[in-house]
Formats: structure tokens, sequence, C-alpha cells
């Protein structure tokens, strides 16, 4: 009798596991499913944690004993390069992104994130842009100028070889996958929730990861628009970076620190957020102080946004800077404080048990502090002097990196393994790796202060015997091997679970968080239906869940015309606006990462022609991505069963589209004021900063090109003003007008460029105008063809009155296009006329 | 009850005053032009602060509400007439200090004291007229943000900082421009309705990026910027002030309107 029920839910779920899973053999190279790419994400930054970790272990070699000559001095600059560089930009970020991209989905209640295929995209980019920059280590010619690249030791004259363009164009197209996956979360945290979870019922991790995922866009772009830069001096001779024609070398060093120091807190705050959902599971006590943490996460994204300077005590900027800011450093103990005694009082409150994960949060917390306190050290201007580029340094970075970030993502680990592979872990092996880790990272570390306090500078590649240095150096290299040894057996404890680990059973630690609804080990479609939820503790509150979960009792139990289907909710409240349909596996990710890899390649080898050859592939490749979206056959066509109440997101003006778009120009407006900083920067900092007599751009010519960009923009908002209101009069010839002014302003544009007898290769004033110029080229013509490909879907049925979705989307482009364009005019052209006094 | 809150309203105005140095020295000491700028200044703060207590005798405030709104002209005053505008005229650092007054302490208070409704009433709804339009303006705080940050772009380009230091018609327009746009940028942030908490914390984070930046610049310039006469240490000196202390009203804002907004989810959907 009870049966045929069962049967037919197991039915339902296989039809589920049908259209939401990957496809067999090869085919997994095109998935696009959250936990796919998620995991992927992490198993590659283990891969290349383990990598760095072989270099770490190199330099400790080296340096173990005095005047040893194992590795030569070129080669160690190479080595602690790409240490610095892949455990950074490698390791630490991409494998956080990954750990979000797997959770946020699964503790938010849905089944995948929001962009899924440029999921996919995105890790393709790492992974293709980490072997290139590791390809140059195999090739021996690594970049060697430090992992922060400092000018002008990493330009061309002083680093002539192709080290520095690895890195350089290397991390711009791994960076291509933060910003992805920034925007992506963002959207997703806001927009794709239970019904019901508005933002004060979110579990504490998503608050992190939503601080982090924004941290991203607006902190990655300085550092992009700083390597386009600094790569357009090395290869094309373009001045930004050198004092002759205008430039300012620590122009470089403040692009660096304003994506550097927002990163520390990056990378620092998803680490946070795996403690603040570990200690409430084993403290058995709801986190104290949820609404402290929350304006502390806030807090800290804004200060660390003001403190870049920090960095840069010793370059030679005014003393009364240092004063400042070594007074304004202190200030960001105020929220990291306000997150430690939370932590502290949560574990004071309940009743802890020490399983595995709680070791490493306790290790964690030991360790952070410490790391903290030798950074308030490090604030005081005096003290940062003394001990600028010694050994002190690089033990404080370590306490901070690895005591704020790998004990928590360890932590993390061993918390979440059950969940991926429905095994628990072993104790006893996991505390010997634990205590062999953390001993031997103390071990090297904490001694690692003497010997920069006395006197030790970092990145020498040897060192004379009897300066006080040999047994601390000896003694450090020795922990480096105990720590390495910790890292294995933590390694082999997690390879032999899979295989002879006990059997978990449903939530195993007892936790609150949604994600231990899903059975084990975690199938395609996380939820088998999608529940509403009304508290912060669901686990703890309604353990039921997973029963009714998994019987479907709950919402878009029914998989309908074989499409992914999530909830779209509202951003604060969480409730359900939409059904978001989701496109399902593509290979045009992968495709897209690989000819951007040729584009980058090319432009190693500077072979410019394929490389434009190559951009102009990448940019049909994702066209042609979004050709299949909304009312397109393959996406989801004009139905007669077609979803209501709520309705399907290609059919609203407000979807999650549309907020993507929105962030990514938020990422974008951040490079642009980026450039606008280096403009002003140079402008009244450079020592050697010239105009040239008469403005090189022509007036009047621009004043037309904006004038047609305006016309074009405002036929354009006019079109998308009718599609709001449901109509669709003349939408395919307002659209084709649009672009033609659009085009008009574009070819315009150009004559402009071309007449204006810039000379970027010898005036940093003429330099950063091209750029701008280049800039307003892109994005123009980008929306010119976006315009044209609209009035194209419009013929073709994929876009009208009943489907308004994509012009809306396209719309905050053309704005920010033309915004960005009459801003230029003035700040470019309008304020050298108006500077003088 | 309400006849002890205009007493006890009215003692706070007299204290406050009582604490005030005589200043409006600059209304005696100058040039004609500078007389009669000062004067209509005067006469339109003074005109303001009367509106705002005959209002505030009609529609009570809360004392908390008086308490702010008066210090604040207090403060206000002071910046505009006191000893800062004197020095204001040698000393980059002191006109810094004078703007910054303006946008980061006084227009934000304002804000928070939510005179309106005293305004509105002590003018007989002339005043209400005026900002009737703004009303639409302020739901949009990150145009704010961008018309706030225009003006204080604008007015620090060097011919125009010049201009108004030595034009003290155009000085008055730069600190209307200063008081007004800041005012409309605090209104539409820290009275940010719930559905534009998330564009209030942008337009801080704008504004806290784009004043650094200028900061920043005048922190780094290699020459004083506003004539070569000036002290560059000085310039210097406020481009911190601007940089690093104005940046802590935009942190303690982004604090206050993320708890703010925070409080009201929590009051509207429990959990």
């Amino acid at each position: 009798m009870s049966n045929l029920p069962e049967q037919a839910n197991r039915e339902r779920q296989e039809e589920l596991e049908h259209v939401w899973g990957n496809l067999p053999g090869w085919g997994a190279l095109a998935a696009v499913n959250h936990t796919s790419v998620g995991f992927r994400f992490m198993v590659t930054g283990m891969a290349f944690f383990l990598i760095g970790g072989v270099l770490a272990m190199l330099i400790r070699t080296q340096l173990a004993l005095p005047e040893q000559e194992i590795i030569g001095a070129a080669l160690y600059n190479q080595i602690f390069t790409m240490h610095g560089t892949v455990m950074m930009f490698l390791f630490a970020i991409p494998v956080l992104e990954g750990v979000a991209m797997y959770l946020v989905p699964k503790m938010i209640g849905t089944r995948d994130l929001v962009f899924p295929r440029l999921s996919a995209l995105g890790y393709y980019c790492y992974l293709f842009g980490g072997v290139i920059i590791l390809s140059s280590l195999v090739l021996e010619v690594a970049p060697d100028a430090g992992w922060f690249m400092y000018t002008p030791l990493s330009s061309n004259t002083y680093s002539p070889g192709p080290g520095s363009d690895f890195w350089l164009l290397g991390i711009t197209f791994v960076e291509i996958s933060a910003i992805s996956a920034g925007v992506e979360l963002v959207v997703s945290i806001l927009r794709t929730r239970a019904n019901g979870m508005s933002l004060n019922k979110m579990p504490i991790f998503c608050w992190y990861i939503l601080a982090m995922a924004l941290m991203i866009v607006f902190g990655f772009p300085p550092l992009i628009l700083g390597s386009i830069l600094l790569e357009l001096e090395r290869a094309a001779g373009f001045v930004f970076f050198e004092t002759a024609g205008g430039g300012d070398p620590l122009l470089w060093q403040h692009l660096f620190w304003l994506f550097g120091h927002p990163e520390v807190y990056i990378i620092f705050l998803p680490a946070a957020g795996i403690v603040s959902t570990l200690i409430p599971v084993f403290a058995r006590h709801p986190l104290v102080g949820y609404r402290w943490i929350v304006l502390g996460i806030i807090t800290m994204g804004f200060i660390s946004f003001g403190l870049w300077v920090h960095h840069m005590f010793t370059v030679g900027i005014p003393q009364m800077a240092q004063a400042f800011f070594s007074v304004a450093s202190m200030l960001v103990a105020i929220p990291t404080a306000i997150q430690i005694f939370a932590w502290l009082a949560t574990l004071w409150q309940g009743k802890v048990v020490y399983h595995l994960p709680m070791l490493w949060i306790i290790g964690f917390l030991v360790v952070f502090v410490c790391g903290g306190l030798t950074g308030v050290m490090l604030a005081l201007v005096p003290f940062n002097w003394q001990v600028h580029d010694t050994h002190f340094v690089v033990a404080h970075m370590h306490y901070v990196l690895v005591g704020g970030m790998l004990f928590p993502l360890i932590a993390g680990f061993y918390y979440w393994l059950p969940h991926v592979s429905g095994r628990m872990p072993s104790d006893k092996l996991g505390r010997w790796g634990f205590w062999l880790f953390f001993g031997g990272f103390n071990v090297t570390f904490l001694l690692m202060h003497l010997t920069g306090l006395l006197g030790m500078p970092r990145r020498i590649y040897t060192y004379e015997a009897g300066l006080g240095w040999d047994w601390l150096n000896l003694v450090s290299s020795i922990g480096g091997f105990i720590m390495a040894i910790g890292v294995a057996v933590i390694i082999v404890d997690i390879v032999l679970h899979f295989r002879f680990g006990r059997r978990a059973e449903q939530n195993p630690w007892g936790a609150d968080t949604l994600e231990w609804a899903i059975p084990m080990p975690v199938n395609a479609y996380n939820f088998s239906s999608l529940p509403d939820i009304t508290t912060r503790h669901p686990m703890w509150e309604n353990p039921e869940l997973v029963e009714s979960i998994a019987a479907g009792e709950h919402g878009l139990a029914e998989v309908q015309n074989v499409r992914r289907d999530i909830y779209g909710s509202d951003a604060v409240t969480g409730k359900i606006r939409e059904v978001v349909h989701l496109p399902t596996n593509s290979w045009l990710p992968l495709l897209t990462a690989a000819v951007l890899a040729v584009v980058c390649i090319s432009l190693l080898v500077k072979v410019y022609l394929v490389a434009l050859a190559a951009a102009v592939v990448a940019l049909a490749l994702v066209l042609r991505w979004g050709w299949d979206n909304g009312a397109h056959p393959r996406a989801a066509p004009v139905r007669d069963d077609d979803p209501v109440d709520p309705p399907l997101h290609s059919r609203t003006c407000d979807g999650p589209g549309l907020w993507g778009m929105v962030v990514s120009l938020m990422a974008n407006g951040t490079l642009y004021v980026s450039l606008l900083f280096g403009w002003f920067y140079l402008w009244t900092a450079a020592p050697q900063w010239s105009t040239p007599e008469e403005g090189r751009v022509a007036l009047f010519p621009m004043v037309t090109s904006g004038v047609l960009l305006s016309l074009a923009v405002m036929i354009y908002r006019s079109a998308v003003a009718g599609l709001r209101k449901g109509q669709a009069d003349n939408l395919a010839l307002r659209l084709w007008g649009s672009a033609a002014l659009g085009l008009a302003h574009w070819c315009v544009l150009v004559w402009v460029l071309l007449a204006s007898g810039l000379r970027p290769t010898e005036l940093a004033h003429d330099a950063v105008l091209t750029v701008a110029l280049y800039y307003l080229l892109l994005h123009s013509g980008l929306a010119v063809v976006f315009t044209i490909l609209q009035a194209l879907r419009v013929k073709l049925g994929f876009v009208g009155a009943k489907l308004p979705y994509e012009p809306v989307v396209i719309q905050p482009f053309w704005v920010y296009t033309l915004g960005v364009f009459w801003l230029s005019f003035a700040v470019f052209l309008l304020l050298p006329m108006a500077w003088g006094v | 009850m309400c006849l002890s809150g205009r007493i006890r309203q009215w003692l706070i105005v007299v204290l406050l005053c009582l604490s005030t140095p005589a200043g409006a020295h600059s209304v005696l000491s100058a040039g004609r032009a500078e007389q009669f700028t000062a004067l209509l200044g005067l006469v339109i703060f003074g005109l303001v602060w009367f509106v705002y207590l005959v209002g505030a005798w009609r529609v009570v405030p809360t004392w908390l509400q008086a308490l702010v709104f008066n210090s604040t002209m207090i403060l206000s005053f002071l910046a505009l007439w006191g000893p800062l505008d004197h020095w204001a005229e040698t000393s980059a650092a002191a006109h810094m200090v004078q703007h910054m007054m303006f946008m980061v302490v006084i227009a934000p208070l304002w804000a928070l004291s939510q005179p309106l409704p005293q305004l509105a009433s002590g003018s007989g709804r002339v005043l209400a007229r005026v900002w009737q339009p703004m009303l639409k303006l302020v739901q949009h705080p990150v145009y704010m943000a961008y018309l706030h940050g225009g003006m204080i772009w604008f007015w620090h380009i060097p011919r125009f900082y010049v201009l108004a230091l030595e034009n003290p018609w155009w000085h008055l327009v730069e600190h209307g421009c200063f008081l007004i746009s800041a005012g409309l940028f605090w209104w539409a942030v820290l009275k940010s309705a719930q559905r534009t908490v998330g564009w209030a914390l942008f337009a801080l984070l704008f504004t806290l990026m784009h004043t650094g930046f200028l900061g920043a610049m005048l922190t780094f310039a290699q020459s004083p910027l506003y004539g070569a006469g000036r002290s560059l240490q000085d310039q210097q000196l406020a481009g911190l002030i601007m940089w690093v202390l104005g940046a802590i009203p935009y942190l303690l804002a982004a604090s206050w309107v993320g708890w703010r907004g925070y409080w009201q989810m929590q009051r509207r959907w429990g959990g």
C-alpha cells in the first residue's frame, strides 16, 4: 500500500537526478553544477597548495644552513615569488571561493548558483591561468620580483625576461574567476534564498560570503587595472610607472595595496565564516551576538578599503601620513575583536564538544590572535621601520594567513567531509595531523619572529654564518618539515576516509544549517523539494525537514519540461518572486576559457594578431552563450503551461540577470575609478609629470560623439520604458535606431583616437588618455553589439511585450557607458583646461 | 508637559548660546563684499534658526532632536564665523576642517535631528515647498552620493578653490553647494528606506573611497596645489584630515545604517 507513493517518489528523484546530473564520462567537463564546480575548485586549490608547499620546503632547505648553494640566487628569487603567488592567488582565494560555491546554495536552500555557466567558466579560467603561471617555473622563467611585483623591479629594465609577464597575464586571467565568483555569489545570496529566509534568518556563513563577494567585486579591479597598465608598459612601452615620462613607480604600490589590503579580509572573512558556523555547532549553543557579528562584518569591509597605505610606511610617504595611518590601523581591531569575543562568549555559554574540527578552531584562535598582536606591533611606525623587510614580517604574515585561513579551512574540511563522502574522518589520524601541523607551524614561525628581530632580511637566498641566525633558521626548517609531515598525515587521513571511514548518520555533528538536510553523500540537485524557512536554525527546530524534503512535500518537487528550476526570491524578505530556470550542462565555458587561454599565451609570446583573433572568438563564444537564454527554444520557450504565480524569471523585468549586470558594473566602475585615481595621482604626485602644451584630443568631434551616444541611450531607454509597461511598439525599430546611433558614436570616437596624435610611449599623460579612450571604445562597441543581438531576438520572437527580460538587463550597460563617457570627457579633457591656478 | 518641553528647549538654546564666543569676527573686519556676504550668510543662518525655533513652539520635537539641532546650529555658527574661517584663508588644513565640519558633522547631525516638521510649521509651509522636490531626490542615496561627490571634486580643482578663496560671493556659493549636497546625501543615507539600505551602504562606501582618493591626492602631491606660496605640509595635513579623520563619520554611518536596517528587519520579520 505504502509502496506505491514511495515508488513514485523514487522515480521523481531519479528524474531530478537525470535533469540536474552531469553528463557521463568526459561529459563531466561540461558540468555547470555548483557541487561539481565547487568541489573542483577545492581539489585544484589543494593541488596548488601542495605545489606552493613544496616551494616552501625548497626555501626552508636552502635557508636551513648558512652559506648554502643548493639553490642559486636567481632560482631562489623565482621560488619565493612563486610560493607567495601560488599560495595567495592560486590557493587561498580560489579554495575559499570553492567552499563558498559548494556550500552557499545548500545553506540557503536552493539547488544551484544562479549563473551556473559562469561558475564553470570561472573554474576553467582559474585552472588554465594557474597552469600557465606554473609553467613558467618549469620553463625556468618564473617571475622573480616578489609576489607583489613592485615596480621598477618588475619593469622591463630590471626584469627583462618574460617572468613578470607570466605573473601579470596569468594572474589577470585567474582573477576573471574571482570576479565571476564574486558576482555570482552576491546575486545568488541576495536573490535565490529559500522562501521566507529573510536576511536576518540567513546562516551567518552566508553573511560572511556576501561580504567577501562584495569585497572581491570592489577589491580586485584595482589590481586588474594595475596589471593591465604594467603589462602595457612592459609590452607596448606605455608610460605609467617610469619616472622619465611622467609616471611614478609608487602608483603600482597604491593600486596593488588598494587590492591587497581588502584581499587580506577577502581571505579572512570566509574562514571566519567557517569559524562562526562551527563554534555554535560544537558549543551546542546559538551564536552569541549574531547581530553584532553582522555589524562587525560590514564595518570590517568598510575599514579594509581605507587602510591600504599602512603597507607602505617605508616607501617615503609624508611622515604625517604615517602617523595618521598608524592610528587608523588600530581601528580594525574593533570589528575583529567583536567577532573574537562573540566566539569566546559562545564557547563560554555552551557545552563544548571537542571533535576534530573543534581542535582546528582552537588552533585558529591561538595562532590568529598571536598574528593579530604582531599586527598591532607592525602598525607602530618606528617598529615597522625597524623590522620592515625582515623575517619578522614573514612570521607575522604567516601567523595571520595560516592562522586566519588555513586552520579554519581544515576545520571546515573535516566538518563537511561527511557531507561529500557520507563517511566520518578518522579521529586518531586526524589528531596526529593536527598536532604535527600545529607544532611544526609554531616551531617554524614563532622562532622566525626572533630571526627577524635579529635583523635577517626577507628574500635573501643565503646568509653568512655566525650572525646569530644559524640555529634559528635550522630549527625553523625542521619545524617546516614537521608541518609538511602534518599535511601529509591530513591528506592520507582524508584520502583513506573515502574508503575506510565509518558511515556517517544524517547530520552527524548535530548542526543547525540546511545543508545537513541533504542526503549524504550529496546528490546533484541538493533538495528534492524546496522548503520554506521560518527560523535561523532550521535543523535544530525542524529536524523533520530531512524527511519532508525527501518526500517532496515542499516547492518545485516535480521537474517541469526537463528544465533546471529554482526559486528566485526577494533580496530582503526572501519571499518567492519567480521561478528561475537555469541552463543545463554546457561546453561553452570550457571552450571560452580555452580560447581565453590562447589569448593569454599569445600575449605572452607576443603574437598580437593571434591574441586579437582569439579575443574576438572568445567574445563570439560568450555571445553565443547568451543567445540560449530567455525564451530561446533551448532555454524556456513560451509554453501554455508556463507557471504564472510565481512567473518564470525570463518573463519579468527584475530578474537575477539585472542584478548580475549591476554587480558586474560595480566591479567595472571600480576599475574605472582606479584609472581616474591613477590619472589624478600621476598628475599631482609624479615627479616629472607634464601636460602637453595643447590638448591632443579634438573637443568638437568628442562632443559630437557624446551627443550621438546620448541619443542612442535615450532611444534605448524609451524602448525599455515601453517594455516595462508591457508595450513593444516599434521595439525592433528603436533597438536598431539605438544601435545605429551607437555605431555612429563609436566611429566618431575611433576617428578622434586616430586623429589625436597621442604619444603614449613618451608621456604618461597621453598613456592614461589612450587607455581611457580604448576603455570607452570597448564599452560603446559592446553596447552596440548587444543591442543588435536584441533587435534580432525581437525579430525571432525571443524578446517582446511579454518577454521584456533581456533589454532590461542591458539597459544599465548603456547608461554606464554614457556616464563613463561624459565623466571621462569632464575629467580627461575639461579638467586640464580648468586646472590652472 | 508640553510647556515644560518648550521651556527646556529655550533653555538649551540659551545655554548653548552662552557658550559661544563672541564671533562674527569677519563681519566687522573685512572688505565690503566680504562684509556683505558674511552678513547675508548670517541672515540666512539666523532666519533658519528662527524659523526652527518658532516651529518648535508649535510642533514640539523630542528633547534629543532639539538638542541635536540647536547644537548643530551652534557648531555651524562656529564653523562659519568662528576663527576657523579666518585661518582658512591661509591654511588649507583649517579650510579643510571647516569643510569637513559642514560635510561630515553638521550635515549628518541635521539629518539626524529631523528638523523638517519644525521648519515647515515655522515658515508657514513656505520652506516645505522648497524641499518638496528634494523628498523625491533623497529616495536615491546613490544619486545623492554622485551629486555630493561632484560638488566636492569640483570645488577642489585649484582654479575654483582659489576662486572661492578670493571672491566672497563664490565662497558663499561653495559653502552652499557643500552644505546642501551634503544635507541631501546624509538625509538619503541616514533615513534610507528598508529597500535602499544596500544602496545607502554603497553610497557610503563610494563616498568614503572618493574622498579618500582626494585626500590621498592632497597628501601625496609633490607641490602645493592651491598657490605656490602655500605650505606643502599644511596641504598634506588637509589631505590626511579628509582621508583619515573624514573617514570616521562614514564608518560610523555605515555601522549605524547597517544596525538600523537590521533592526527594522528584525521587527518586521522576526527571527
